[in-house]
């Protein structure tokens, strides 16, 4: 009995080790690949840093959805960068507050969004001091969004040099919110034009384009179908357009290696409950705020607006107005043709050179 | 509370005897947060109550089934990289049914304390500087099981039982109503009782 004690007591420090034991921390390396926690308040904000550290460039990437985690997007590469981004520059990626490896008793905050902002710089300011870096920040659709209320929030106090959007759109689907259906009617009608003149699908593109003739506003409408006009936008969207750029299909082995072989806890991770009320609570957030107001405000800032032709949840047609918004000068606007929601995935080869481009 | 205390004691005396205060059996898995995350669970299993049920089959043969309710305290551990570490202590309470052909099945729940340790975690002082943080949580952990499981003793007379115990654990407080997890154990148990 006292050998098995004195066995479990070995074990139980042997553990205590592995949790606490010193890691060579911060050592800059063409292929690093370090995860660690950033404490922010009550919060452990999970951040993984993979890629080209030596270059001292970080692209640090703000996942979209809202509520989507970024750490399984970064484990199973989902965007191939590891062959691409994670060479020339380093990526960090981490898992917004109460989303993916969510630990603790910790608090959301009143406002969310504020709060999401606030543990971006404090991720923004940890890497720079202890990468010694530039820091860029790229965020996705719902990322961009965050993105740019960090870039309102801070102004010139903000840590990164750069900001790149990428295929994020900044109207809501609020009844105020008027110009998401005004771009999206744009978005339909100049598609169509470009598809017929590509000699794609003619024939229901010109259906399309009859119906948007009879169609000079989609709006709300009274009666028992108020949505039909959103409606029957989002079947021709789906039909004609979406068949061209689905969303790329996760495969088996990135499921197994995220329950099996990930620093997720899977069954935390799963919480759908939780995970439905709290994207409700920044949506309703967002549509309260509106940001395209707030866009002026970013004044010196230097800005890549990137986005895909074929985008439907981003159309240019609204990047464009996005672009005019913007206060400061130092903005490009770059749309990649033959893209749709993410054009990191539809055209890997444009992104990454774009990127490179702006990066250098 | 001293009338609480005294109903205990008489319960307590009224299904425990000095002979049961000594071991059953002494247990050693893996223990495998979501499977593949390594750990190590200890136990000692003392027996609350034991029976037998027999049932004559159609054939003439004597079927017997013994039924226990066994408590049994674990420690353990497990390691879950870039994650964390837990260590818990959590008494289990299980019912057991074993076949004469020495299949075992036990059914049960526990209920103890768990503290983890979360690794790698740093802060950004006010001053700029960069500080290596000993982070962890205190929770309440309770957990939900089912075994399976095959008396050695019955055909190779070793006192062993090997088995298998996918659980549920559940533990709080933690943000969005706890946080759960899936473990599975896999084992032997010692007999240290001839019976």
């Amino acid at each position: 009995m006292k050998n098995i004690l004195k066995s479990l007591l070995a074990i139980v420090c042997l553990a205590l080790m592995f949790s606490s034991c010193k890691k060579q921390d911060f050592v800059f390396s063409s292929n690093a690949n370090d995860m660690f926690h950033v404490k922010n308040g009550d919060y452990l904000i999970p951040v993984l840093v993979r890629g080209n550290t030596a270059s001292k460039k970080i692209l640090l990437y703000i996942q979209g959805g809202p509520g989507y985690s970024s750490l399984d997007f970064a484990l199973g590469d989902y965007p191939e960068w590891k062959n691409t981004l994670e060479i020339d520059y380093a990526v960090a990626y981490y898992d917004q507050r109460g989303t993916g490896n969510k630990q603790g008793n910790f608090s959301q905050g009143d406002l969310v969004l504020s709060t999401w902002v606030e543990d971006l710089n404090k991720v923004a300011s940890f890497l720079e001091k202890a990468y010694g870096a530039e820091i860029i920040m790229m965020g996705h659709s719902f990322g961009g969004d965050l993105m740019y209320r960090y870039m309102v929030a801070k102004g010139n106090t903000a840590v990164p040099s750069k900001y790149i959007s990428i295929d994020s759109p900044v109207t809501t689907d609020s009844d105020d919110d008027t110009l998401r259906w005004v771009f999206r009617r744009e978005f339909l009608l100049n598609t169509a034009n470009l598809e017929i003149s590509r000699g794609k699908r003619i024939s229901q593109w010109n259906e399309v384009l009859q119906w948007l003739s009879v169609n000079p506003e989609l709006k709300k409408l009274g009666g028992d179908n108020p949505f039909q006009l959103w409606n029957q936008w989002n079947k021709y969207v789906d039909e004609l357009i979406y068949v061209d750029y689905p969303e790329k299909p996760v495969k088996i082995k990135h499921y197994m290696n995220l329950v099996f072989n990930s620093n997720y806890n899977i069954l935390a991770y799963l919480n759908g409950n939780y995970k439905e009320k709290l994207v409700s609570r920044i949506l309703e957030e967002e549509e309260n705020d509106f940001l395209m107001d707030k866009l002026p405000l970013i004044q010196n800032q230097n800005i890549l607006v990137l986005g895909g032709r074929y985008d439907d949840i981003c159309p240019p047609e609204e990047l464009a107005y996005v672009f005019t918004q913007i206060g400061s000068p130092h903005k490009t606007l770059k749309i990649i043709d033959y893209a749709g929601h993410t054009s990191f995935i539809d055209q890997p080869t444009e992104f990454y050179n774009t990127i490179k481009q702006f990066v250098q | 509370m001293r009338y609480l205390i005294l109903l205990i004691l008489l319960i307590a005396s009224t299904t425990l005897d000095a002979q049961r205060f000594l071991p059953k059996s002494l247990s050693a898995s893996y223990f495998g947060e979501v499977i593949t995350h390594p750990g190590l669970k200890l136990g000692v299993t003392y027996e609350l109550k034991r029976w037998g049920k027999s049932k004559i089959k159609r054939n003439g043969i004597e079927k017997v089934i013994q039924q226990s309710f066994d408590l049994s305290p674990t420690v353990g551990f497990y390691y879950h990289k870039d994650y964390q570490t837990g260590l818990f202590a959590m008494p289990e309470l299980s019912y057991t049914r074993k076949k004469a052909n020495g299949n075992v099945v036990a059914y049960g729940v526990g209920a103890g304390y768990m503290r983890t340790f979360i690794p790698h975690v740093y802060d950004l002082t006010s001053t700029g500087e960069i500080k290596k943080l000993h982070e962890g949580n205190n929770y309440l952990l309770t957990n939900y099981f089912i075994s399976f499981g095959k008396d050695l003793s019955v055909k190779h007379h070793i006192p062993i039982t090997m088995y298998i115990k996918p659980q549920f654990m559940h533990a709080l407080p933690n943000y969005a109503g706890g946080v759960t997890y899936f473990a599975l154990e896999i084992g032997v148990i010692y007999r240290l009782e001839t019976n």
